[in-house]
């Protein structure tokens, strides 16, 4: 068997890719624009508006509120202006997407025909958890949760290219990659760590998935998700680019797999996108599935920096408030070394640090710990 | 099977909700117009290499970098009012 090389990120293409026609180009490049001039203006005028307002105001706490900003004008357009453009990003590609659906169809039977490497194990009794049935993140049209037939693979397809369009966006280039941000964070803290079976909790279209193949191209990779249309499109995208994936639908806090059967469990920005009791639940989930000596690395958004700027933090709270985030203040206000902690590991095996993007200006926040 | 989740509902912007409305169909407008501008240069582009360009030719048709930049550049041009406005009301 060929052992994939090819490094797996933004400009990654495969057999489900749509194709972008000259007028989808266009939308979508103006939606790229409009979402990098925001950005821009928010770092610079809103950013300085918001120091004004912090000098005039008698605000307790500005960093956990959108207050200091919320009565200037140009705030109320750029927020208008702002989920103007997310709804418009995930139109113009349900549009580019919807319309190659036969064909996009007939290259995920194919794949699922043609599949040797990898397995889809699917559970229709599977009970959504309330959170995730209810939460469209991102403004995603359905959500993760889409599911209206025993093939729709169509959540997947809009969380690629949802994902990538966002990313870019907001200044992140075609080459980065989270997964590969975690191998580079373990290669330098672990250099010697080799594994033989690793999952990724909360895999989605097992974009970051196919990462720990290629890093870790002697072990068993395993990707669990609770979205069946994710899944089923992540499926055949790792047929088609040649990576060995075990993709399960499961809930990452219950993964069904035996106690200490993997030597590496990771995931990537799944944390800011569940409720407290679910980081707790997976926290144990992820000490339970570790063999004695295993890591478990967790990617994830940086708020929890101590020192994130006041700013920041009200750029975040926006999101909670404005886009389909409804998770991520609380994942700013938890301590996950303290999960780890009250999971099961030592604390002097639990680590956190900031790991530059890849390819971007961001840093990430790794947290994790060792199993004695 | 599970229908989806729908979007949140958006917190208000504006005291007059006309306001949101305009904006979306500001943004409408611009995406309509680039999708425009997208086909119309790669139409100019191929025609001045003298044949009448089929839509095979349009759809495979790859802009220079110099045409992304044209593309940033009118949407900065599109946003330039909300600067002024914030410096507008930072004089007030």
């Amino acid at each position: 068997m060929t052992k994939p090389t090819a490094e797996m990120n933004r400009s990654t293409v495969h057999a489900l890719s749509p194709m972008q026609s000259c007028r989808d180009r266009g939308r979508q490049s103006f939606i790229f624009h409009t979402k990098r001039q925001l950005g821009q203006f928010a770092r610079s005028t809103l950013q300085a508006e918001f120091g004004k307002a912090q000098e005039t105001e008698d605000a307790e706490s500005p960093a956990a509120s959108v207050v200091p900003l919320d009565k200037h004008p140009a705030f109320a357009v750029w927020s208008a202006l702002n989920i103007g453009s997310q709804q418009q990003m995930w139109r113009a590609l349900g549009d580019m997407v919807s319309r190659q659906a036969p064909a996009l169809d007939e290259a995920a039977k194919e794949w699922n025909k043609a599949a040797t490497k990898g397995s889809i194990e699917l559970d229709p009794e599977l009970a959504m958890p309330t959170y995730f049935a209810n939460t469209a993140y991102h403004g995603q049209p359905g959500g993760y949760c889409l599911d209206r037939d025993s093939d729709d693979w169509y959540a997947g397809a809009l969380q690629e290219a949802g994902g990538t369009l966002y990313s870019r966006g907001a200044g992140t280039g075609a080459k980065d990659s989270k997964g590969q941000a975690v191998l580079r964070f373990i290669e330098a803290t672990f250099p010697r760590f080799a594994p033989q079976r690793v999952v990724d909790l909360g895999c989605g279209y097992g974009g970051q998935t196919g990462n720990y193949v290629v890093g870790f191209p002697d072990a068993e990779i395993h990707g669990v998700d609770l979205g069946a249309g994710l899944l089923r499109y992540a499926h055949p995208r790792a047929e088609a680019l040649g990576l060995p994936i075990h993709f399960k639908q499961a809930c990452a806090s219950a993964t069904g797999f035996p106690d200490a059967s993997f030597d590496l469990v990771v995931s990537n920005i799944l944390l800011h996108e569940i409720p407290r009791e679910m980081l707790e639940a997976v926290m144990r989930e992820s000490f339970r599935l570790l063999k004695p000596g295993g890591l478990v690395v967790h990617q994830d958004v940086p708020t929890q920096r101590p020192d994130t700027p006041a700013f920041q933090q009200w750029l975040s709270n926006w999101q909670v408030a404005h886009n389909d985030e409804p998770f991520w203040q609380c994942f700013s206000e938890t301590s996950v070394p303290d999960a780890l902690i009250s999971a099961g590991f030592s604390s002097e095996d639990v680590f956190e640090s900031y790991q530059p993007q890849i390819d971007g200006p961001l840093v990430w926040y790794m947290v994790g710990a060792r199993k004695s | 099977m599970k229908p989806g989740a729908q979007p949140s509902d958006k917190p208000a912007y504006f005291e007059d909700p006309a306001m949101q409305a305009l904006y979306q169909m500001v943004l409408i407008l611009g995406e309509e117009l680039a999708a425009t501008r997208e086909q119309l240069h790669a139409l100019i582009a191929l025609c001045e290499e003298g044949a009448v360009p089929s839509a095979e030719a349009l759809e495979a048709f790859v802009p220079d970098e110099q045409f992304d930049l044209e593309r940033a550049d009118w949407v900065a041009r599109l946003l330039e009012p909300l600067e002024q406005m914030s410096s507008q009301s930072g004089d007030a």
